[in-house]
C-alpha cells in the first residue's frame, strides 16, 4: 500500500465518522510542478478571460440572446476534472472542492489541474488522436514517439516547437529523445499522404484530393501539392549506423558460424531498431507522378518546392543535370519503374526545416488559428469553425471577431497551449450551463455556454479506473515489453542501446541462441545478458509481500470480529480494499487510456466506445452502439465494480455505516453530487427491501445512466 | 460523427449546415436513415440492372476471409507438371474438367456449386494494404478510412431481421477495417469466438431477471430526468439504444449464436475448431437473416515451409467450406447465399529453396471463390499461364471481384455516398462485375 492511500484511508475513515468534514481540509497531494503557470498573472490572466467573455457577450446581445446560467460547483467540478484531467474527480477530490469555502476556489482547482500528470494524459489523448500516435510501427516500438509527445506536453514545450521538431525531426527514432521521427514514420514510405496529412493537421486546410488531381473543390491543383511534397523530398525512412548486413555475412565467414533461415530472420528483427529512423533533411525537389492528371506539367517532370498560400519557394533547390533527362521522352519504362519518386542526385539542403519555419510562423495565416480553434473545441466541445480542418479562403468563423481573438492570443503567448486552455476554463462561458438542446447550426451557435457531449472512450473507460483503482495519474513506460525487451533486462531503449555496442560476432551469437528451439539456452542468454536480473522476478516477488500481507490483514479481521469489535473490522476491511486495489491494479493490467496500448485492440473496451484506430486523424467517436451498451449492462462493469470488493468505491461503500450514507458515497463516487431527497427516498426503500443487492443495483443504474456518460 | 448524403457534392453550405446536426446527431439524420432504409427496400429487389443476371440473387453473403495470403498453385490453380507445382498433387472434382489440390478433397466433391476465379490481380503486395484493398476496394490512404464490403451491404440494404445486427464479424482481427468513413452502426459486430458467440447478451452471473428488470426501470426513470433537462439527439439515441440492447438480449433469435442447438453430429462435421465453428455459425446467422457475415482464418502466410503449412491450414479449411456449401445446398439456402472465399494476394510461384521450400507474396496472379446466390456451379474463370505467373485470360482485378459480389446482393454500383470530407465513393469503386459466372 503506498503512502497516499494510507492517509486517505484514515483521513476518509475519520471524516466518514464526523460527517464527512475532515477532508475538506484534507492537503492535496502535491503533484508534479513541471511548469510555471505564473507566467501569466492572475490580473492578466482574468482580464484574457473576460476579453473573451465580452466578445461572446457582444454577439449574444446582437442576437438578443443570453449567457446560460452559471454551472453549480457540482457541474463545474465534473467537467473541469474530465476537461482538463480526463476522468471524474474521486470522492476526496469531490468533497475537497465542494467544502471549500474560498472564493477563488474554480480557480484554483484549473491551476492545480493543469499542474498534474491527469493534463498530460488527457491531452496525450488529443494529440494521439490528432497524430495518429501508435504503439508499434512497423515491426518496432513506437514508444519513443508517444515518449516525445508525453515528455513534450509535461515540459509544456511550446506548441509552434513542438510542430518545428516533428517536422524537422532526423535520425534514429530510438535514440535518446528523438521520438519526434515518428511523426514520419508513422507513414513510412507515404510522404506524399504525410504531407497532406501535416497540411491538414496544421494548417487546417485539405490537399489531399491534390494528390492525384487538381482539387475538386478547394483552389489547390496538383502541381501545387507536389511542389509541397518537395520540401520533404529524398527522405528516407531509413538511417544508416549498426551493423550492416554485410558485416554480419564477413563476421559469419570469418567465424565460420552456420546462419540458419531461421536465425536471419531473428537479426533482422533484432537490428530492425537499429536502422528505423529518417534520413535527409530534404531536397526541394519532386517528381510529378505516374499517371500525372493535373493541368499544368507531365508525368515524371522534376518540380521545386514552393509553399501553398503565398507561393514562396523557400529553397533554392538545384535540378540535378543527370534528372534532367527524366522526362516522358527520353526516359526507358524500365528504368522509371526503378526510380519510382526517386531523383537521383538531387542534394539535401535543409528544405524540411524551411518549410517547417514557414509552417509554424507566426504569419502563417493559419498555423495559430488552427491550433486556437481546435483547443476552443477541446473545451467548449464545438468549434468557432467546423469543420476545424477544412479551411479555405471564404471560410468564416461563428464569432470572427473572437476567432481572430483567439488566434492573436495564441501568439501573444508563444503558443503556450496550456495557459491558453487555462484562460478559457476561466471564462464565464466555459464555467456557464451545458447548452441543453441540440446545435442545429454550428456556424450560427453564439456560445451561450459548452456543448454537452458524450464522453470520450478514453474519458469513460478512465473514470471507471476511477471508481475501481487509488492513484491512477501516473505515467507508465511506452517501451516496455516488446519482443526481444526481455533479453536485455529492461524496455526497448535498453535493448537499442545494448544492440548497437555489439560486435558483429556476438550479434551472431546471440541471434543464433535466440532463434534456437532450446529453451534452457535461452533462459541461460537471458539470465547472462540481464545479470539475472529479472523484471518478471521482481514482480513476482512484490506480489509475494502482499500476498504476505493481506493473509496477515486477513488474520486481523478474523481476530477482531471474534472479538465483536464492529470499528475495528471496518477499518481493517478498508485497509484490506486498499492493499487489494494496489495488487490487482499491478495484475490486471488496467492504466489509464493514454498508458495503454494505443490504440487499444479492437474489440477492446476502448475502442468499443470509440477510441480512434490511429489510422486516420481524429478518427475517435462518440457514436452509439448496441455492443457497448451490451458490454455496460453485463460485461466489464458487473465484473470489476458492481461485483468488485476490492475497490476504491466499495471501501467509501463499507466505510459509511447507514444506508442513507451509503447511499450518499455512491452517488459522490459515481456521480460526483448528492442524491436528490426523492432519489434518497427511493434507494432508501430498495436498501431496506433489497439489502443483498441493492448497492449493486444502485452502483450499476448510476454508471449505465446517461448523467455518467454526458458531460454537462 | 459521420454524415452522407447523396446529393451534390460540391453544395458546401448545406454539408457544413449537416456537420453540425450530425455532431450531436448521432446518425440520428433523418434524411440519411430515411436513405438507408429507401435504398434497402429497392435494393433487395434489382438496384442494378434487373436485364443483367444474377442482380439481387444473393440475401446473404458468407466471406470467408484467408489473412496472409494463400498459395493459389497449391490450392485453386494448379499446374501439374510445371516446375511451380512442387510436391502437391492435382485431383478430380465432381465438375467437368476441373481439378484442384489434393489439400481440398472435401471441397471437390462440391465444385459443382463453385465458380472459381483463377485471374485475380492485384497492385498491393504487402499485408495491411492488400487485405485493406480486398475488403474496401479501396488503396490505404492515411487521409480516409473506407467502409468494407459488409459495411458497404449494411448502409444500402439494410437489415433483414430487425432484431439482429446486419454486418457480423466472426475470429479474426482485420485491423483498421470496418464502417470506414461511415457511421459505426454500420461496422461489423466482432464476435471473436464461436462458441462463445455475441458477448455480454446474457444477464451477468448472479443477476436475475428481476433485479435486471428493477435496474432497468430504476435506470429508465434516471434517464427521463436527464432526458428532461438535455433533451438531445444523441441522449435520446442512448436511452433507446438501452431498449434495443434488451430487445436483443431477449429475442429468440439471439439462439442464432447459440452453436449448442445445432446436433453434435452437425458440429463434428463442420470440424472441430475455430474456423470451423465459425462457418456453422455463420449458416445460422443466414438462416436469421444476418445480411453479411466474414469468418476468418488466418495463417497463410507461407514464406518457410509452404507445402507443410498450406497442407495444415487446408484441413479446417477443407472440411468447414465443404460442410458449409453442402449444408447450405441441403437446407435448400444456398440459392440466396453468396459464399465467398477471398485473400490479399497469391504466393510465389518460384519455390524459395533457401527458406525450406517457402512462397512469398505475389499479388500478380491468385485465385478467389464464388458459390451460391446466382453463381454458376464447376465453372473456371481466367486463367494463369502454365507456371501460375501471369494472368493470360479475363483478368479479375480486386474492384471487379467487389462488384461481382455487390451486384449478387443488389447493390447499387453507382449510387455516390460522399464522405465527411466531401469525397464521391462507391461500392467497388467502379469495379466491373464479372456476369459470366453468374447462371
Amino acid at each position: 500500500m503506498n503512502h497516499f492511500s494510507k492517509i486517505t484511508c484514515v483521513i476518509l475513515f475519520l471524516s466518514l465518522l464526523s460527517g464527512w468534514t475532515v477532508s475538506a481540509e484534507q492537503p492535496r497531494e502535491p503533484k508534479e510542478n513541471p511548469t510555471d503557470l505564473n507566467s501569466v498573472s492572475r490580473e492578466k490572466l482574468l482580464s484574457y478571460s473576460n476579453k473573451i467573455d465580452s466578445l461572446i457577450d457582444q454577439q449574444l446581445d446582437a442576437r438578443d440572446s443570453k449567457r446560460n446560467r452559471d454551472a453549480t460547483d457540482q457541474t463545474f467540478l465534473r467537467r473541469a476534472y474530465l476537461d482538463i484531467v480526463g476522468r471524474i474527480p474521486t470522492i476526496e477530490e469531490t468533497y475537497a472542492f465542494l467544502e471549500s469555502s474560498s472564493a477563488n476556489k474554480r480557480e484554483n482547482l484549473i491551476d492545480d489541474l493543469l499542474q498534474s500528470y491527469g493534463y498530460v494524459s488527457r491531452q496525450f489523448n488529443f494529440y494521439a488522436d490528432l497524430l495518429r500516435v501508435k504503439s508499434r510501427i512497423r515491426n518496432v516500438s513506437g514508444g519513443p514517439y508517444i515518449d516525445f509527445v508525453k515528455d513534450s506536453l509535461q515540459e509544456n514545450k511550446p506548441y509552434d516547437q513542438f510542430v518545428k521538431e516533428l517536422l524537422t525531426s532526423e535520425g534514429p527514432m530510438m535514440d535518446k529523445d528523438n521520438g519526434a521521427t515518428g511523426y514520419f514514420l508513422r507513414d513510412v514510405g507515404m510522404p506524399e499522404d504525410n504531407m497532406s496529412n501535416t497540411v491538414r493537421v496544421f494548417l487546417g486546410t485539405r490537399l489531399e484530393c491534390a494528390q492525384c488531381h487538381d482539387h475538386p473543390f478547394d483552389k489547390w491543383t496538383q502541381r501545387q501539392y507536389f511542389e509541397m511534397v518537395a520540401f520533404t523530398g529524398g527522405m528516407k525512412y531509413k538511417t544508416k549506423g549498426g551493423v550492416s548486413r554485410q558485416d554480419l555475412v564477413r563476421a559469419a565467414r570469418q567465424s565460420k558460424i552456420e546462419v540458419s533461415p531461421e536465425t536471419r530472420q531473428t537479426l533482422r528483427r533484432l537490428l530492425q531498431p537499429l536502422s528505423t529512423g529518417i534520413d535527409g533533411s530534404g531536397t526541394g525537389l519532386a517528381k510529378l507522378p505516374e499517371g500525372y492528371m493535373g493541368s499544368d506539367g507531365e508525368e515524371g517532370e522534376i518540380v521545386k518546392a514552393k509553399t501553398i498560400f503565398d507561393d514562396q519557394p523557400l529553397v533554392e533547390p538545384e535540378v540535378p543535370s543527370q534528372a534532367k533527362s527524366n522526362s516522358r521522352r527520353n526516359q526507358k519504362k524500365k528504368n522509371k519503374k526503378r526510380d519510382g519518386q526517386t531523383i537521383r542526385g538531387a542534394k539535401p539542403i535543409d528544405s524540411r526545416k524551411a518549410f517547417a519555419h514557414w509552417v509554424t510562423d507566426d504569419d502563417n495565416p493559419r498555423f495559430a488559428k488552427v491550433i486556437a480553434n481546435r483547443l476552443w473545441k477541446q473545451a467548449m466541445g464545438l468549434g468557432l469553425i467546423e469543420p476545424v480542418d477544412v479551411i479555405e479562403d471564404h471560410t468564416t468563423a461563428s464569432n470572427p471577431e473572437l476567432m481572430e481573438y483567439l488566434t492573436q492570443l495564441m501568439i501573444e503567448l508563444d503558443f503556450d497551449t496550456k495557459q491558453f486552455l487555462r484562460i478559457v476554463y476561466n471564462t464565464q462561458t466555459y464555467q456557464a450551463r451545458a447548452t441543453q438542446s441540440d446545435i442545429i447550426e454550428a456556424s450560427k451557435y453564439d456560445f451561450p455556454g459548452p456543448v454537452l457531449r458524450r464522453m470520450s472512450a478514453e474519458q469513460i473507460w478512465d473514470s471507471m479506473l476511477t471508481l475501481a483503482f487509488a492513484d491512477i495519474d501516473d505515467r507508465q513506460p511506452a517501451t516496455a515489453g516488446g519482443r526481444y525487451a526481455r533479453v536485455f533486462g529492461g524496455d526497448a531503449y535498453a535493448a537499442y542501446e545494448k544492440l548497437k555496442s555489439m560486435k558483429p560476432k556476438e550479434l551472431l551469437e546471440l541471434g543464433t541462441t535466440l532463434s534456437s528451439k532450446d529453451p534452457k539456452a535461452k533462459r541461460k542468454m537471458v539470465m547472462e545478458m540481464t545479470g539475472g536480473e529479472n523484471m518478471d522476478q521482481r514482480k513476482r516477488n512484490q506480489q509475494k509481500a502482499s500476498r504476505k500481507e493481506l493473509a496477515k490483514l486477513n488474520d486481523r479481521i478474523r481476530k477482531a470480529r471474534r472479538a465483536r469489535d464492529a470499528e475495528r473490522v471496518r477499518e481493517l476491511l478498508i485497509e484490506r480494499t486498499e492493499l487489494m486495489v494496489e495488487t490487482v491494479k499491478d495484475r490486471g493490467r488496467m492504466f489509464r487510456a493514454s498508458e495503454m496500448p494505443s490504440p487499444a485492440p479492437p474489440g477492446s473496451f476502448l475502442r468499443e466506445f470509440g477510441q480512434s484506430d490511429r489510422e486516420e486523424i481524429e478518427n475517435a467517436d462518440t457514436d452509439p452502439a448496441v455492443t457497448q451498451v451490451l458490454s455496460m449492462m453485463n460485461g466489464l462493469l458487473e465484473k470489476r465494480i458492481v461485483r468488485n470488493p476490492n475497490t476504491m468505491l466499495m471501501r467509501n461503500v463499507v466505510a459509511a455505516v447507514e444506508p442513507r450514507e451509503k447511499i450518499n458515497a455512491i452517488y459522490l463516487t459515481i456521480l460526483n453530487r448528492k442524491p436528490t431527497g426523492a432519489e434518497v427516498r427511493q434507494w432508501s426503500k430498495d436498501f431496506a427491501r433489497e439489502p443483498k443487492t441493492a448497492v449493486g443495483d444502485l452502483i450499476w443504474t448510476l454508471v449505465n445512466s446517461n448523467e455518467f456518460i454526458f458531460v454537462r | 460523427m459521420n454524415i452522407f448524403k447523396d446529393s451534390d457534392p460540391t453544395s458546401r453550405r448545406s454539408f457544413i449546415s449537416g456537420a453540425a446536426k450530425a455532431f450531436l446527431g448521432v446518425g440520428a439524420m433523418p434524411v440519411l436513415s430515411q436513405l438507408a432504409h429507401a435504398s434497402g427496400n429497392s435494393g433487395n429487389a434489382f438496384a442494378n440492372n434487373p436485364i443483367l443476371p444474377g442482380a439481387g440473387k444473393a440475401k446473404s453473403v458468407i466471406y470467408i476471409y484467408l489473412g496472409g495470403g494463400m498459395s493459389h498453385i497449391d490450392t485453386l490453380d494448379t499446374k501439374p507438371g510445371s516446375e511451380t507445382q512442387g510436391p502437391v498433387e492435382s485431383i478430380k472434382t465432381s465438375a467437368d474438367g476441373i481439378q484442384i489440390s489434393e489439400f481440398l478433397p472435401g471441397l471437390a466433391k462440391q465444385m459443382h456449386h463453385v465458380s472459381l476465379i483463377n485471374s485475380m490481380n492485384s497492385t498491393q503486395g504487402a499485408h495491411a494494404q492488400g487485405r485493406y484493398f480486398m475488403h474496401t476496394s479501396y488503396f490505404m490512404r492515411g487521409t480516409i478510412r473506407h467502409p468494407d464490403m459488409g459495411a458497404w451491404s449494411a448502409y444500402h440494404l439494410g437489415k433483414r431481421n430487425k432484431g439482429l445486427p446486419a454486418n457480423i464479424k466472426i475470429g479474426g482481427d482485420s485491423s483498421g477495417l470496418g464502417s470506414g468513413f461511415m457511421e459505426s452502426k454500420y461496422a461489423a459486430v466482432p464476435i471473436r469466438d464461436p462458441e462463445i458467440g455475441l458477448q455480454n447478451s446474457q444477464l451477468a452471473k448472479g443477476v436475475d431477471n428481476d433485479q435486471f428488470d428493477r435496474r432497468l426501470q430504476r435506470l429508465k426513470k434516471m434517464n427521463k430526468n436527464f432526458s428532461t433537462k438535455y433533451d438531445t439527439k444523441q441522449t435520446r439515441a442512448y436511452a433507446s439504444m438501452y431498449d434495443e440492447a434488451v430487445k436483443l438480449m431477449r429475442s429468440k433469435d439471439l439462439e442464432a449464436f447459440d452453436l449448442t442447438k445445432e446436433k453434435q453430429q452437425l458440429r463434428q462435421r463442420y470440424g472441430d475448431n475455430p474456423f470451423g465453428q465459425g462457418c456453422l455459425l455463420a449458416r445460422r446467422l443466414v438462416e436469421n437473416g444476418v445480411r453479411f457475415i466474414e469468418v476468418n482464418n488466418g495463417g497463410w502466410d507461407t514464406h518457410n515451409d509452404n507445402f507443410t503449412r498450406v497442407a495444415e491450414n487446408c484441413e479446417s479449411l477443407d472440411q468447414g467450406l465443404a460442410s458449409l456449401l453442402a449444408d447450405l445446398n441441403e437446407k435448400g439456402m444456398l440459392e440466396e447465399t453468396l459464399v465467398v472465399l477471398a485473400t490479399e494476394f497469391g504466393r510465389t510461384p518460384t519455390i524459395q529453396s533457401d527458406r525450406d521450400n517457402g512462397r512469398n507474396h505475389y499479388p500478380q496472379a491468385f485465385s478467389c471463390l464464388l458459390a451460391g446466390g446466382g453463381i454458376k456451379g464447376g465453372f473456371r474463370y481466367g486463367k494463369t499461364d502454365e507456371e501460375g505467373r501471369e494472368v493470360i485470360e479475363d483478368m479479375v482485378q480486386v474492384p471487379d471481384f467487389n462488384a461481382t459480389i455487390a451486384h449478387a446482393m443488389g447493390i447499387p454500383l453507382e449510387k455516390q455516398v460522399v464522405s465527411p470530407s466531401m469525397r464521391p465513393f462507391t461500392v467497388a469503386d467502379k469495379g466491373k462485375p464479372i456476369l459470366d459466372v453468374f447462371v
